[in-house]
């Protein structure tokens, strides 16, 4: 299947959340033109946005003039604070406006995974930082030393937790020898997921070093699996590959153990011998020896192994002292994402 | 295939083999057709894409559903009868009318059961299944016998379809395919365009496999040839040419489509019939536009959702029904007691109680404006259209959030199902959600710094700089601070009231439909509007001097209403709920219980208000209003 097609077949499954981030994009923008609307107008102009607020059925039914003399004239904002509003509006529209295509990237020939989907998230940012900027104003609380502020891209190092569950989906096109993955388990958490489209010979399993018990991981030929991807409620990363690359799942959902979430459906016997996306032959049966480990149920191993329940063990908990696991559960449920 | 002018004739089998009959097109301005089954046989489906379809060609179109007042009750008896009366027409259509002149009966039990309500034109086209009349079961051979005897007393022109044995070259379950075996019927004889319907079918069945919506087309299909070479007549309802795009829908579908478009964030909701409805459809949709569907462990529940989130700066409604009105009572005196705004839409039914759930009723009225405890001033609104329904929900919001107060929908089982096409709305990014200003509060604001002229005060929003307060439902001052003295109870009760007058003022007197003066003034509220109107153009016709006017505030009440009433020998309101006949045992003028508006009309304006009110659970006819107006034109001038 051409790289445009699996693009397309990704773009699909994720519609919906990329549909819903556009929403939000949709209503922010909503809330910054009512808010401009209040402190920008005359009384010609209030009675018209009465009017209008009221609807057709206030139509004769309700005297719209004596209806505005109620609401409440808005103290006026700085020129700053306008200014930075309207930049933060255009800045809403403008990433409105390309539509789903916001979503999908691409890496040049030769060019750096990492740095492309950290550029694209750092521009998806663009919006949480205008809406940063939007509530700084709305509550008074931007005092800015000149004059506006634009609203910029924001890496994804800045974002907050809610943020990076907001995000939607990353479509990434890049050619099998760029395709150098581990980097990018600093961009997965939230609910961020990413899609690579991968065109060409690639390295047979370059997902497999991204397995945490946390993160879904998925390598797939033909996109079957991209549907759960999309049900699981957390951080996770698939790759489209050629059909000589290693075709597995990794479900944080699945159990505690490794070999319980994760799923081969099949697994090449050898990696080639030249270096491909910057990992030896070595490097690269390693990662299919990584695999087929930790896809192997332990010996007698009928039952779950001990330790923590499911959810502790996505959150990353192993303390046997029953103090300690109770102190590293409440960190847990701290989110201190924000702090600072 | 038989006709008999008015007697039942006996069954026959139709055969595809005879030749063509001389057909007859009867060219009308408008026609009334029914398609009744028992629960489950579809006919709601079918009846529902014929108004659709209707509605798509251009016809005014007012659709009821006719449902059973139980989920499943017993197959072939009358109270199984399930269905939809469509009543389309050359120019709008306002009401269900009086009687159904074609009506497709899939078993002559639901036949009856409309026959019984005199649901049916005195010379109605009657097109049904006739499987029962020779059937194998002898108990159900005799009920059609004793049900043709009985319905042999009227002039209907039967033609019996041989629905069950056509359905059965098409699919194995005739059962589940009649409908569209039916609709096909119907679509030859109005000359409804096959492919429109086609392509509802296939929205209708999108979720489906295919096989199924290739069966429904095959069986419309199927009706529509056997119309074709078998009936006689065809009938002509000239569409409307439309200057504006035109969408249709439901009264609840236009709740839910309005409520998006006023900017609601979040719905609170238990599932109650026949509110539900809505909320599903919302719950579809809501998300896209950046809103919640909450359904809560219980109709109290939800209404403190949606309490909170309104407090929290959220735009956020609850709609229920009359049982569920009455459960959220207290925090409806609390949104009151508090200033936070509040949208609450009451899809009214029978009642009390549990009362009738699939049922129209306005019951609720007395319930809406007086149901809380204590004093409890809001605003209560009532649509009387489809459209009105989806506009209702900007105008509510608005006026809640302007005067920091609660306001109530009235809509009912009539508006929530009934189909009608009404002008495309052109939406108005105004009418969403200006958020609330969360800028820091002047310092010394006192979180209810009433206006002492108008009763208002600015809302604050938790989390505004300055701006921190407790809120109670005790009795509290200016500063929220609970306060038991009677100065401040006093205080607050002045200032939650004169909002109402405060509003009140800014409101119009309504217009009167047909002349400002004459002998009889009707009056009436929510979806009785069409066929009060239809009364009235009729009885006009007929040189009563009879005029109507219909309110859509009835708290505060609409200003003049006293000047117009003065004009009229006599005043009548015309409702759909309960009072005392006058001439009934032991019914005085001192004790007799009067319809729910004529009982607030009375005591608001002192004019002596007649009523004329029934509560059969299905919509007003036009027919029984103007019999009703006849009967109560005052004989001589006495003004």
């Amino acid at each position: 299947m051409p790289s445009e097609d699996r693009a397309g077949l990704a773009l699909d499954v994720f519609k919906k959340p990329i549909g819903a981030f556009r929403a939000t994009l949709a209503a922010t923008a909503d809330e910054v033109r009512g808010y401009l609307a209040t402190r920008q107008s005359s009384w010609e102009g209030k009675v018209a946005r009465v009017s209008a607020e009221l609807g057709p059925l206030a139509i004769g039914r309700i005297d719209v003039e004596r209806f505005a003399t109620l609401v409440e004239d808005q103290p006026d904002a700085s020129p700053a604070a306008l200014e930075t509003l309207g930049g933060a509006l255009a800045a809403l529209g403008d990433l409105a406006g390309r539509s789903e295509q916001l979503c999908v990237v691409e890496v040049p020939a030769g060019g750096s995974l990492y740095e492309v989907v950290g550029r694209a998230l750092a521009e998806i940012g663009r919006a949480f930082s205008a809406a940063r900027l939007v509530s700084e104003v709305r509550a008074g609380r931007f005092e800015p030393a000149g004059g506006g502020v634009a609203a910029g891209p924001l890496p994804f190092s800045r974002w907050t937790k809610a943020e990076r569950r907001l995000a939607p989906p990353l479509v990434v096109r890049v050619q099998g020898r760029d395709l150098r993955a581990a980097g990018l388990a600093e961009f997965l958490d939230g609910r961020q997921r990413l899609v690579l489209v991968v065109e060409g010979e690639c390295a047979p399993a370059p997902l497999g070093r991204l397995i945490t018990p946390g993160i879904f991981v998925l390598q797939s030929a033909d996109g079957s699996g991209l549907d759960r991807l999309l049900a699981w409620d957390g951080p996770g990363i698939a790759a489209l590959v050629p059909d000589s690359a290693a075709r597995f799942a990794h479900d944080p959902s699945g159990g505690a153990a490794a070999w319980e979430r994760l799923r081969i459906e099949f697994l090449p016997d050898r990696a080639a011998r030249r270096a491909i996306g910057g990992l030896s032959g070595a490097q690269q049966m390693e990662e299919l020896e990584l695999l087929r480990s930790l896809a192997t149920r332990p010996a007698g191993g009928e039952t779950r192994p001990a330790g923590p329940e499911p959810a502790d063990a996505a959150a990353g908990l192993t303390a046997a002292d029953p103090a300690d696991k109770l102190a590293a559960w409440l960190l847990s449920r701290v989110d201190l994402s924000d702090a600072g | 295939m038989t006709m008999a002018p008015s007697s039942p004739p006996p069954p026959t089998a139709a055969s595809s083999q005879q030749a063509r009959p001389e057909r007859t097109i009867l060219r009308v301005p408008e026609h009334t057709v029914e398609v009744v089954s028992d629960s489950g046989e579809g006919a709601q489906k079918c009846a529902q894409i014929f108004g659709r379809v209707s509605a798509k060609m251009g016809n005014g179109v007012w659709t009821v559903e006719i449902i059973p007042a139980e989920i499943q009750p017993p197959a072939r008896t009358p109270e199984s009868a399930s269905g939809n009366r469509i009543r389309i027409g050359t120019k709008p259509v306002t009401n269900w009318g009086d009687h159904a002149d074609v009506v497709v009966a899939f078993n002559e039990q639901v036949l009856l059961h409309r026959h019984r309500l005199g649901a049916l034109a005195e010379d109605a086209i009657i097109l049904i299944e006739d499987q029962w009349a020779t059937h194998d079961d002898p108990d159900i051979r005799k009920a059609w016998a004793d049900a043709m005897e009985e319905l042999g007393q009227r002039s209907y022109r039967f033609i019996h379809v041989p629905m069950e044995e056509q359905c059965l070259t098409v699919t194995d379950t005739p059962r589940r395919g009649k409908n569209m075996f039916a609709l096909g019927l119907l679509a030859w004889i109005y000359s409804r365009d096959l492919d429109k319907i086609r392509e509802l079918i296939a929205q209708e069945f999108r979720k489906k496999a295919q096989a199924l919506y290739d069966s429904n087309v095959a069986l419309l299909e199927l009706g529509h040839r056997w119309a074709e070479e078998h009936l006689d007549f065809r009938i002509q309802v000239p569409a409307i040419e439309a200057d504006r795009p035109r969408v249709v829908m439901n009264g609840n579908q236009a709740l839910a489509l309005g409520a998006i478009a006023a900017g609601m964030e979040l719905c609170a909701m238990y599932p109650i019939t026949p509110a539900t409805s809505a909320s599903h459809y919302l719950s579809d949709i809501f998300e896209r536009f950046g809103g919640l569907v909450h359904q809560a462990e219980d109709e109290i529940a939800a209404a403190g959702v949606a309490v909170g989130a309104s407090f929290a700066g959220k735009v956020a409604f609850a709609i229920t029904s009359g049982p569920g009105l009455a459960l959220k009572t207290e925090f409806i005196g609390l949104a009151v007691m508090t200033e936070i705004p509040l949208v609450v839409v009451d899809v009214q039914r029978g009642g009390p109680s549990t009362g009738l759930p699939t049922k129209v009723e306005q019951g609720d009225l007395l319930a809406a404006l007086f149901g809380q405890p204590g004093d409890a001033p809001h605003v209560v609104l009532a649509p009387a259209t489809m459209e009105e329904c989806f506009l209702s929900m900007t105008t509510a919001r608005r006026i809640a959030e302007a005067f920091r107060c609660v306001v109530i929908v009235l809509s009912d089982a009539n508006l929530a199902t009934g189909v009608q096409p009404f002008p495309r709305p052109e939406v108005n990014e105004q009418w969403l959600a200006q958020s609330p200003d969360l800028g820091p509060v002047r310092e010394g604001l006192r979180p209810y710094e009433w206006d002492p002229e108008r009763g208002l005060s600015r809302r604050v929003i938790p989390g505004q700089p300055g701006g921190m307060h407790t809120v109670t439902g005790l009795s509290h001052d200016e500063w929220s601070h609970v306060g038991y003295t009677p100065d401040v109870h006093e205080r607050g009760c002045v200032m939650r009231s004169r909002k109402l007058a405060v509003f009140q003022q800014m409101l119009r007197p309504p217009l009167v439909h047909g002349d400002d003066a004459g002998d009889l003034l009707i009056v009436g509220w929510g979806s009785t509007l069409g066929a009060i109107e239809e009364a009235v153009d009729r009885a006009r016709e007929e040189g009563v001097a009879v005029s109507s006017v219909h309110l859509r505030f009835l708290s505060p009440l609409e200003p003049g209403l006293k000047e117009i009433f003065r004009r009229f020998k006599k005043v009548m309101t015309v409702e759909i709920n309960y009072s005392d006949e006058p001439n009934d045992p032991y019914i005085t003028d001192e004790n007799r219980r009067r319809g729910q508006l004529c009982w607030l009309l009375r005591a608001q304006t002192l004019v002596d208000i007649e009523c004329w009110t029934r509560v059969p659970g299905e919509p007003l006819r036009p027919g029984q209003i103007l019999q009703a107006i006849r009967g109560h034109v005052p004989q001589e001038v006495t003004r």
